[in-house]
């Protein structure tokens, strides 16, 4: 069966300032997969996904979401439009507490009305719904914690149940990775995987720990100076001999 | 008893204008400093409607409320256009332009010498029935706030604080949130203009201003935390522990300045204690 584009890029160049970011940039994500895409620090990884998500404007190229172009859309138009983003300083409100962040995430993906927490019937039905997305990142116990309480690596997992209950179909995840212990790496890999393989999204994902991600994505694609360097299965990537130069030293 | 109605109206009043403060300041982090602007503008525009074009009490009541949303409409408009701290400082000058501006067109607001003999609403002629109807009108503005609280959007607000950028990321509009907060902020400064002036029946360029912001900023730091109780508290705070000097044996026409004196001595120390907390000015990442 064929599968459908969730998200596509052709020829996209960014500029911030003087400085051109992103240059002559394509690729297409379809649905179910999990693309990586690496390159070394400055190469555009991050202005990229601002690109995509609307938060940095393009100065050419065409950016589209489930086969509609989204260039003229604002960044929450594009949330509405399916697409979820993770932050490098991790998306969450730390001043609410956990569950608070996960109504948030129901509200917005379910378009609940403003007087949904007075009806008894859908105040349990919500409740239900955080519980099972907490218990599935393992934050069940820390409900109603601040987020801001929890360690690195927990507040990583609850970006991922935010993700979750935010419910796009796209879902852009910038270096899950950062500041979570070696432990916490397993669960958070476990988390991204079930996001894709149990719950059907489709997911980007920059990382820098090679290991994690090449364990993780089905396709890779490299950025070098702003440039689409290639893209390929991680074997092939790790086989690339100026790769394995800039990422190993060999 | 006139001392303790008086009292309470002004309790009323402030308690008005500080739930706008709250959701403002300590909610959304958005530094509202034109709700003295508001205040003002609402009193003169129903006395001057009333007064000078003899439009009927009530709907020039109505009238300066829509027309002070509308006020609040244009700081919402330019607070996206401008960064934060250009807003700040545009809200402060917009206290001093509304002081010019009220000297300045005499012909309309009085100038210097200020609008006198402002009349009650029949229903509220009294000193007493005034009082019971503030304190309906802020029973009302008390129970929205709380389901404002409890509403997605109360949520909305808070998050804009902390992290505007991930708030986007969730699919919500940014001009709602800032259109809600500072339209809803201006109308309420305006509703407690209007309690106000009704109570004094009287205004002039003294109305509102500075002294007014200091009360406002104190109640906003004090209620730092998204609950009503806590905006009752500091309001309740603000607008009598200052009654303490009138027990105290000071000349009658030195009451006022030390009434201003203690609110900035009170706003100091809560800047230096608890404002870190607020955050205010932090910048989008």
């Amino acid at each position: 069966m064929k599968k459908n584009i969730v998200l596509s890029v052709e020829n996209l160049h960014v500029q911030l300032g003087k400085r051109m970011i992103n240059q002559d940039i394509s690729m297409d994500v379809k649905e179910g997969e999990i693309v990586g895409i690496i390159g070394p620090n400055g190469c555009g990884k991050t202005t990229l996904f601002n690109a995509i998500s609307g938060f940095a404007p393009i100065d050419t190229g065409l950016i589209s979401i489930n086969g509609e172009e989204v260039n003229n859309f604002t960044p929450h138009q594009r949330a509405r439009k399916g697409l979820s983003r993770g932050f490098q300083n991790v998306g969450v409100f730390k001043e609410m507490t956990l569950e608070e962040n996960i109504i948030m995430a129901i509200e917005q993906a379910e378009q609940l009305p403003w007087y949904w927490m007075f009806s008894r019937q859908e105040k349990k039905q919500v409740e239900k719904r955080v519980d099972a997305i907490l218990d599935g990142v393992d934050l069940l116990s820390h409900k109603q914690s601040l987020a801001g309480l929890l360690s690195g690596g927990q507040l990583r997992l609850l970006e991922m149940a935010k993700l979750h209950a935010l419910g796009g179909s796209l879902v852009l995840i910038d270096e899950p990775t950062a500041g979570v212990s070696p432990v916490l790496r397993g669960e958070l890999r476990n988390a991204i995987a079930q996001l894709a393989k149990k719950h059907g999204r489709t997911i980007v994902i920059i990382e820098h720990d090679l290991k994690f991600l090449f364990d993780l994505v089905d396709r890779v694609v490299v950025l070098v100076d702003g440039k689409k360097y290639m893209e390929g299965k991680p074997k092939e990537v790790q086989n690339d001999a100026r790769l394995r130069e800039v990422y190993f030293g060999t | 008893m006139g001392y303790f109605y008086t009292i309470f109206a002004r309790f009323l009043a402030s308690l008005g204008q500080g739930v706008g403060g709250q959701v403002s300041f300590s909610m959304a982090g958005i530094f509202l400093l034109s709700l003295p602007v508001c205040f003002s503008f609402s009193a003169y525009t129903m006395a001057i409607l009333h007064k000078k074009f003899a439009v009927v009490l009530w709907v020039s009541i109505i009238i300066a409320l829509f027309l002070t949303m509308m006020l609040g409409a244009l700081f919402s408009y330019t607070y996206t256009k401008v960064s934060k701290d250009s807003f700040t400082v545009l809200c402060l000058g917009s206290i001093l332009a509304f002081d010019a501006f009220v000297r300045s067109f005499d012909s309309f607001t009085g100038g210097v010498l200020g609008i006198s003999g402002i009349l009650r609403p029949e229903s509220i002629r009294t000193l007493p029935a005034l009082v019971q109807f503030s304190f309906f009108v802020l029973i009302v503005i008390l129970v929205a706030q709380y389901l404002v609280l409890k509403s997605p959007m109360g949520r909305k607000i808070r998050a804009f604080k902390e992290h505007p950028v991930a708030l986007q990321a969730f699919g919500v509009s940014q001009k709602s949130v800032i259109s809600f907060v500072i339209i809803g902020g201006s109308l309420l400064s305006g509703i407690s203009g209007l309690l106000e002036v009704f109570r004094i029946q009287f205004l002039d360029p003294s109305f509102g201003g500075i002294p007014n912001l200091i009360v406002l900023v104190s109640i906003s730091i004090l209620a730092l935390k998204p609950k009503v109780k806590a905006v009752v508290l500091a309001s309740m705070l603000v607008v009598f522990l200052p009654e303490l000097i009138s027990f105290l044996d000071f000349p009658s026409a030195l009451l006022g300045h030390l009434r201003v004196l203690l609110y900035s001595v009170l706003l100091i120390v809560l800047i230096h204690t608890i404002s870190g907390k607020s955050q205010f000015q932090k910048r989008e990442i």
